[in-house]
């Protein structure tokens, strides 16, 4: 309980951040958030997680119920079984998949929008959606750094203890 | 693991089922709700920047000297942003005396943290007399119409908003068109028939004819014609008048 708040009141900073101080192109930090979330803790919070951070990102949208809850959920889900395939983990790897995870997850958002909007939404393959798979990547090493990821599975942060 | 899946199928037949079923339900104290995320970023932001602020400008233990630059240095930030601050309300001023339907200035606290979507968020709702579909604007130009409408914030979609379309002609031509947004910088100009002569930098604006946006607003120019001889309509880049990226107050025209 103590990460997973720990984890939400994260989630609301670095929402903040990208409302307020990143103009232009933004990563989606919340979806690197949720991966580390689901590596350190299962596919099942994870995926609740997930949920209920993509329910906050569309609530900022200005949806209720909108694509980045199904997306953020499917992608906590999707990392931690593609985790479990591999017994070597590492930096470059966690960023490999967590690339894969954010253009998969646009992917995801393009195709709702397209489909419950009628309207085209921003191409898929603009510049401002290459740059936020390339600022993914960098967050993706960065929080491996911070958070601490660990050979041993699943992975925990050295400084949330084992009792939360 | 097997139990773990159920789970998660449950789960995901229950959104999946809760997003039809809420669709149209949106309303009233539920919109409130889910804008209160939005109100905590906003304050949780304010607080960082505090806190880095106090990190930054906190007294040093070395001598009062250095405290005194440090306070000059506050000093004359605050004095480089009334003076941005006097000019742009002096801006907001002249708008307001060559609008009659000028309705009140609002301050901008955030935007979209998504790359999808192109809106802003204003620091007055309803409780200051505010109204959907009111149009937002600056003294360059037209940037877009109120959407959600809260107590005490507003949202804002931008005409470069992949959801906006709106009734244009074209100052010097006469022609008419609908300017739809594509979620970046620029807008495109729909529907201008082939044979009509286009030039860059010519004027756009709204022609009153969608019944939202009052007629003769700029929104903005001509910077490229994307297609002219391919079937029987140009499309045509338009840049907003106003720059879209570095708004700080808009003026609310009433309808």
């Amino acid at each position: 309980m103590k990460s997973f708040l720990i984890y939400l009141a994260a989630l609301f900073l670095l929402m903040a951040f990208q409302a307020v101080f990143i103009s232009g192109a933004k990563p989606d930090l919340p979806l690197v958030l949720v991966c580390f979330y689901s590596l350190g803790h299962g596919a099942v919070l994870g995926g609740a997680f997930g949920a209920l951070a993509g329910f906050i990102a569309d609530s900022a949208s200005g949806f209720l119920i909108g694509p980045n809850l199904f997306s953020k959920f499917l992608a906590a889900l999707f990392i931690y079984n593609f985790r479990r395939k591999f017994f070597v983990w590492n930096a470059v790897l966690c960023m490999l998949f967590i690339t894969g995870i954010t253009a998969a997850d646009m992917a995801f958002i393009f195709f709702y929008i397209r489909m419950f909007s009628g309207i085209e939404p921003p191409s898929l393959f603009s510049l401002t959606a290459a740059l936020q798979v390339v600022y993914n990547s960098a967050a993706a090493l960065l929080f491996y750094r911070v958070i601490g990821a660990e050979d041993g599975f699943p992975q925990r942060a050295p400084w949330m203890s084992a009792n939360t | 693991m097997y139990k773990n899946k159920v789970v998660i199928a449950i789960f995901f037949v229950i959104l999946i089922a809760s997003s039809f079923a809420f669709r149209n339900i949106i309303s009233g104290r539920v919109e409130d709700a889910s804008i209160y995320p939005l109100i905590v970023i906003e304050e949780s932001a304010s607080k960082v920047s505090g806190f880095f602020r106090r990190l930054l400008f906190a007294p040093d233990s070395e001598g009062k000297l250095r405290e005194k630059l440090g306070e000059l240095a506050r000093d004359r930030t605050s004095c480089v942003e009334a003076e941005l601050e006097n000019a742009r309300l002096r801006e907001a001023l002249q708008l307001k005396s060559e609008r009659p339907d000028y309705f009140t200035a609002a301050e901008v606290f955030a935007r979209d943290h998504s790359n999808w979507f192109q809106t802003l968020w204003i620091d007055k709702g309803f409780n200051d007399g505010v109204k959907k579909d009111m149009i937002a604007a600056t003294r360059s130009g037209v940037i877009g119409r109120t959407h959600k409408v809260l107590g005490d914030r507003a949202s804002i979609v931008l005409i470069s908003d992949v959801n906006s379309a709106v009734a244009v002609r074209l100052q010097a031509s006469r022609a008419e068109g609908i300017l739809e947004g594509r979620g970046g910088r620029t807008c495109y100009l729909k529907y201008i028939p082939s044979d009509v002569k286009v030039e860059t930098g010519d004027a756009v604006i709204s022609s009153g004819l969608d019944g939202l946006f009052p007629d003769g607003l700029l929104l903005g120019y001509v910077a490229d014609i994307v297609s002219s001889d391919a079937g029987i309509f140009h499309v045509i880049e338009v840049k907003p008048a106003q720059e879209l990226d570095v708004i700080e107050e808009v003026s609310l025209l009433g309808r």
